[in-house]
């Protein structure tokens, strides 16, 4: 009976303490995917790569305190910070037509639903990337990306998506989705990427 | 004296212009509660859309939360009690440039990996006075004690 309330006690003891005043934890990606991440402190490095676990850095000495957190307390305990969270982009892949700034047909819905993507986003702002294929010279390339994503720009700005909310890059064939030799067609290349943040 | 006040215009001038030139790094994307940007010297409330440059400070009340999308596409978040520095930011991938630092000083903060992470791992970090996060492709919490 001692034995059994000394053990509740340590427990209860052990769950009012919750989470360390310093401590960094590693949440699965919102993809269900988890990735790593190091923690440095004076000398020392602690590596966290499992859903959950965290490390109590408040010294050195306690990097090596790796733990696995419980949902709640974490959801209790940073309750402000995942609550802010920013909604994840939304990212389009648009296609052109070879050598041309005009849509491939195909693309057309997609072009509408980043339109409405950008319509429906409260305080958006929202890039778009011109990028061509590898054949043609890169002077070419590059105005042909450019002209590509001015006919993104313009078909946004004419259904209503304001154009100081956009920004206009363009990098020519020089980051290509599927990297070719040069000279090689590639349709995924001849791309607009519509990011709307 | 006259001297003194031309340089002063030169100086103001040149000072506005870096700053009109410059591109945010960031706009802020969700909000609650007592939250402060500090450009510089001089500290405004947040607004929802304001943009964000580098250098920038952000501290939050009590009450205060607050969401920044990044260029890049990272996504952070800080919740009450916080302040936090965008002590550095370069995401030019023409050039293949990249640098994103963080600097915690304290509070509790969200971080959701964006593009720099993906394209240049070793380039961004989270500090606080204490410790230094990396990370790598994920999403975490920091908290640092005041």
């Amino acid at each position: 009976m001692i034995m059994r309330v000394m053990a509740s006690a340590v427990l209860l003891v052990l769950s009012g303490c919750g989470l360390p005043a310093d401590v960094v934890i590693l949440l699965p990606n919102e993809n269900g995917t988890v990735g790593k991440l190091v923690v440095h402190e004076g000398g020392s490095t602690a590596e966290l790569d499992k859903p959950l676990t965290a490390v109590d850095a408040g010294s050195e000495a306690s990097l090596r305190n790796v733990f696995t957190t419980q949902r709640p307390d974490v959801e209790s305990e940073f309750a402000g910070a995942l609550d802010a969270a920013p909604r994840a982009p939304l990212v389009y892949i648009l296609q052109f037509q070879p050598g041309l700034a005009e849509l491939d047909p195909r693309s057309r819905g997609d072009l509408a639903a980043a339109t409405a993507g950008a319509k429906g986003t409260s305080y958006a702002d929202i890039s778009v990337i011109g990028h061509a294929d590898a054949t043609g010279t890169d002077p070419y390339n590059l105005a042909l990306s450019l002209k590509r994503a001015e006919t993104v720009r313009d078909a946004l700005v004419a259904a209503g998506v304001p154009s100081d909310i956009i920004e206009i890059t363009y990098h020519g064939a020089n980051n290509p989705l599927i990297p070719t030799p040069r000279g090689v067609p590639e349709a995924r290349n001849r791309r607009v990427e519509v990011t709307i943040r | 004296m006259r001297c003194a006040l031309a340089l002063v215009t030169i100086v103001c001038a040149i000072g506005l212009s870096a700053r009109a030139e410059e591109a945010p790094v960031g706009f802020i994307k969700t909000l609650g509660g007592t939250a402060t940007v500090a450009h510089g010297l001089i500290a405004t409330a947040a607004a929802l859309g304001m943009p964000l440059y580098q250098s920038d400070r952000l501290d939050t009340g009590s009450d205060g939360e607050l969401g920044v999308t990044f260029r890049d596409n990272t996504r952070i978040s800080v919740g009450p009690n916080s302040r936090i520095e965008l002590k550095h930011f370069v995401f030019k991938p023409a050039a293949a440039e990249y640098g994103f630092i963080l600097s915690l000083a304290y509070g509790t903060l969200e971080y959701i990996s964006g593009l720099t992470e993906k394209l240049a791992p070793d380039a961004m970090s989270i500090e606080t006075p204490g410790f230094t996060v990396g990370a790598r492709g994920t999403r975490l919490l920091v908290r640092a004690e005041k």
